[in-house]
């Protein structure tokens, strides 16, 4: 063949003895123990992408509430603080705080 | 030898081991060519178009049509060499020796290739050029592809191609006029 003698008069490449022939046999015997890979169906792909957008938007609005709740009650207590005189306070502080987080 | 009808037939109606016998019934030959003067020692392109055919089979299915099913299998045989040769380069990346010295230990080792009947020179020429101009003027030269076939396999830019063979077609000239 044209190929394989120019690669071997001019680049010196040489192969074994009946290499192509045994080659393509040993390869196309190997494939016959394989599966090809199955075509994934890109219908799935939106799916999922819709459904991880739908978990990221509730969670985003979970996380936003529950921090703006804790933001309000600690606005709420610090106002609340205010009022209160110097020797009230640590009881307040106490039972508003430190208690009410056991 | 089989064409790209013989191919694309079975795999329209996929039946993908007849497609992937048709593939090494026209381009068996080829591929592994086209792999050796990538890796250079015929062990290393045996079993780098081993992998090369593992690829193709089980990327037959996932077919786009998009390019020609001889382009498609350089193409996988060009990236799992280049995968091989990264690979080869991790193993021995603090081996000191030059660019020319390592080419020629590479060849050397191999038991299938004989540099007394070639022109020693060619070697010479070909080790002095940078990696884009030896694989672009072996891919032109030996594996007769088109500009535009060479840009679809390593997704270089047909121009820079150009401008690569013919940069290496001047050294290659020179060094041969020099030497011989």
């Amino acid at each position: 063949m044209k190929k394989k003698h120019l690669h071997n008069e001019q680049l010196g490449y040489h192969t074994p003895e009946g290499y192509f022939e045994q080659s393509k046999k040993d390869i196309l015997g190997f494939l016959e123990t394989q599966k090809p890979a199955s075509k994934s169906k890109p219908v799935f792909k939106p799916f999922f992408i819709g459904v991880g957008l739908v978990a990221v938007l509730v969670f985003g609005v979970f996380a936003l509430n529950d921090n703006t709740n804790e933001f309000d009650s600690f606005e709420q207590l610090t106002i609340e603080s205010l009022d209160l005189e110097e020797e009230e306070f640590d009881q307040w502080f106490d039972e508003n705080f430190i208690l009410n987080d056991v | 030898m089989k064409s790209e009808a013989d191919i694309i037939q079975p795999l329209k109606n996929k039946q993908f081991a007849v497609a992937v016998t048709a593939i090494a019934d026209a381009y068996h030959e080829l591929l592994y060519w086209h792999i050796r003067k990538l890796v250079k020692h015929h062990e290393h392109a045996n079993d780098t178009l081993q992998n090369t055919y593992v690829r193709i089979f089980k990327g037959l299915p996932k077919f786009g049509f998009k390019s020609s099913i001889k382009t498609w299998c350089y193409r996988i045989a060009y990236n799992e060499s280049l995968r091989f040769l990264q690979q080869q380069q991790q193993l021995n990346y603090n081996d000191s020796t030059t660019e020319t010295s390592g080419y020629f230990a590479n060849l050397t080792a191999d038991p299938y290739f004989d540099l007394d009947s070639v022109s020693h020179a060619l070697h010479e020429s070909l080790a002095k050029l940078s990696v884009k101009q030896q694989q672009v003027f072996q891919m032109k030269y030996f594996d007769e592809l088109t500009f535009e076939e060479i840009s679809d396999i390593t997704s270089w830019n047909v121009n820079s191609i150009k401008t690569a063979f013919y940069a290496a077609k001047e050294k290659i000239t020179l060094h041969l006029t020099a030497t011989v």
